[in-house]
């Protein structure tokens, strides 16, 4: 089935639109891997993680490390089904400007996020 | 509105920009995420134990090496996504045949091991555990190659 264009104004943001589209193709990554891989800081990865969270795009588990000397743990990331959609109708939509379509794009508009398992 | 740096997202040059960058990252990603020699050549060298395992002559021996080598297989690919910190998602259809290819020629050759052990001499079956670590080896390494392409082309 065809993913119908939907222009996301979340996700749209360039790193936000990078974050998700590393997490798109994997199952999870850790908090390190897209830090390095996306070349941001702690603080501004984690703040670009907190509104794709808040938007019920990502969804984040911890654990413990055991090469790691301190009590520090590991943060892996996922995007949720409904983060996948979303990413998935906001390339659709990039992809449709691409190729020339220039209308006005359906946006998806904020609505009630959908409860979130950590 | 956090403003994104772009001037009209309606942009057909953005637009551009933007899926290239996403497969920019993906390639990355991938290249991060390949298996280093040693886990691919870790991984043929159990397949090839299990294939030489009819020169012990116990079946609980055998059914023993089986078991650990199983084992040790899950360990190495378990450690070795721990160590990337990626939890890859689907390798492709591509890949997912040929490990299925790779797993019929590895039984056929412990089948081979077994006809050499009981009818000829259990040194013979160095041929048939030779031949598994050749194959398991560059199975591995494409196996690696074929889900690493799959991600780079977003599948």
């Amino acid at each position: 089935m065809a993913t119908e264009p939907v222009f996301d104004l979340i996700i749209h943001a360039p790193m936000r639109l990078r974050l998700c589209g590393l997490l798109r193709h994997v199952d999870q990554a850790e908090f390190s891997v897209l830090r390095d891989t996306l070349a941001l800081s702690d603080a501004s990865l984690s703040k670009h993680l907190k509104v794709l969270f808040d938007a019920g795009y990502v969804s984040t588990t911890k654990t413990g490390s055991p090469a790691r000397g301190d009590a520090r743990r590991l943060t892996w990331v996922q995007l949720t089904p409904h983060g996948r959609r979303a990413f998935d109708g906001h390339v659709a939509e990039l992809q449709r400007i691409s190729d020339g379509h220039t209308d006005s794009p359906t946006t998806s508009q904020p609505v009630d996020t959908p409860s979130r398992s950590a | 509105m956090e403003s994104n740096g772009r001037t009209d997202p309606r942009s057909g040059s953005e637009a551009r920009r933007a899926l290239h960058d996403l497969g920019a990252d993906r390639a990355t990603l991938a290249e991060r995420i390949a298996v280093p020699w040693s886990v691919h050549a870790l991984l043929a060298l159990l397949a090839a134990v299990f294939v030489a395992s009819p020169a012990v002559g116990s079946n609980v021996t055998r059914n023993t090496v089986f078991v650990v080598v199983l084992v040790l297989m899950l360990g190495v690919f378990a450690d070795a996504e721990r160590r990337s910190r990626v939890r890859r998602g689907r390798p492709g259809t591509p890949a997912v045949a040929l490990a299925v290819g790779v797993l019929v020629a590895i039984v056929v050759l412990f089948s081979v091991s077994l006809g050499l052990a009981a009818s000829v001499n259990v040194w013979w079956v160095a041929l048939p555990a030779a031949a598994c670590f050749a194959i398991a080896l560059a199975g591995s390494r494409a196996y690696d190659h074929l889900s690493r392409r799959a991600l780079r082309r977003g599948h």
